[in-house]
């Protein structure tokens, strides 16, 4: 006898086969969490007492050597997560670099609910100069970029002509 | 001499057999693993939709209630942003750029760094452009500030 099947799906199969294997999803559990440091980023450590403008010289090339110790250079294939919430958050701060390999993936948008600015954009964390600053304050980590030197720091919007230092 | 008794009646449905018990069965299973397997192959490489709890992430989600959409695909296709996962590729790398900034910029204070968009507060991008960073975005690498979900480090069966 020919086996012979035309792959013809009840909508209700697919249904049924998508919440038992979204179920068993379910159970590992992920973190979401935004990327802060990549390979080669230098990370200040919270609790080093150290400052960018009391180690780094104007116009140095590197900074001292007590300044280097304090700081954390993310290795290569890592990154350096940290939540948007720093007073209440596990993350890099706790647990250290992570692999790229762990990274499940990207989170480009919000399903649901249906409220204003679904869209995640890539960016530091949102800034409370609106939301209005906690009380504890910003307890992230201050991350380096590769190749930095002590430059002052110019940021600067990409399609606008404005600048932010 | 008596006539054999026919047994046979065209109404009565004929009798399955083995060959008929195993085609039904082999139909269902092969269905059943193509449903399964395109289901899977979609929500491992391609997109998941999952729910979010926990306060870590205010006020960019809120700490329960939130379905959020997991983009599998691009990561793994395009790695880190600027194809570098190590850290001097990226030093030389941001260096080169810096240069060619100050060259660019050469009327102004050399003793400045040019930060990417990257390095912006998400709140602070102004509201035009927004589908185009999007859509730039999402044909990128993983870069700084995106948000991504990791499996948990410090979970049982991680090698460090």
């Amino acid at each position: 006898m020919c086996f012979v099947a035309v792959p013809v799906f009840s909508y209700r199969t697919v249904i049924c086969i998508g919440i038992a294997h979204s179920s068993t999803h379910f159970i590992s559990i992920y973190y979401s969490k935004r990327v802060v440091g990549l390979p080669g980023d230098e990370i200040i450590l919270k609790n080093s007492h150290y400052s960018i403008a009391s180690h780094f010289k104007h116009g140095s090339p590197k900074a001292s050597r007590a300044a280097r110790k304090s700081l954390l250079r993310v290795p290569d294939g890592h990154v350096w997560l940290e939540g948007d919430n720093s007073a209440n958050s596990l993350d890099s701060r706790s647990y250290g670099t992570v692999p790229a390999a762990l990274i499940v993936g990207r989170v480009p948008f919000r399903i649901w609910p249906l409220r204003e600015n679904a869209i995640m954009e890539r960016g530091l964390r949102p800034s409370n100069k609106r939301l209005g600053e906690p009380k504890w304050g910003f307890q992230g980590s201050t991350v380096l970029p590769a190749g930095y030197r002590g430059e002052r720091i110019i940021k600067q919007y990409s399609g606008a002509n404005c600048k932010e230092s | 001499m008596t006539r054999p008794q026919d047994t046979s009646s065209p109404d009565l449905p004929e009798p399955q057999t083995f060959q008929d018990d195993f085609y039904f069965y082999g139909v269902l299973i092969y269905r059943l693993a193509l449903a399964y397997g395109g289901i899977y192959c979609l929500s491992e490489y391609g997109f998941q939709l999952t729910n979010c709890n926990g306060p870590s992430m205010l006020p960019t989600m809120k700490p329960c209630g939130e379905i959020i959409f997991i983009d599998r695909l691009t990561p793994r296709l395009y790695g880190f942003d600027g194809g570098c996962s190590r850290g001097t590729d990226r030093v030389q790398l941001a260096r080169h750029r810096q240069q060619q900034y100050q060259q660019q910029q050469s009327g102004e204070d050399e003793e400045e760094w040019h930060e990417t968009e990257s390095f912006v507060p998400a709140n602070e991008f102004p509201q035009q452009g927004k589908w185009g960073r999007f859509w730039r975005n999402i044909r990128s690498g993983i870069s700084h500030g995106d948000i991504v979900v990791v499996e948990h480090p410090q979970r049982e069966g991680t090698v460090w």
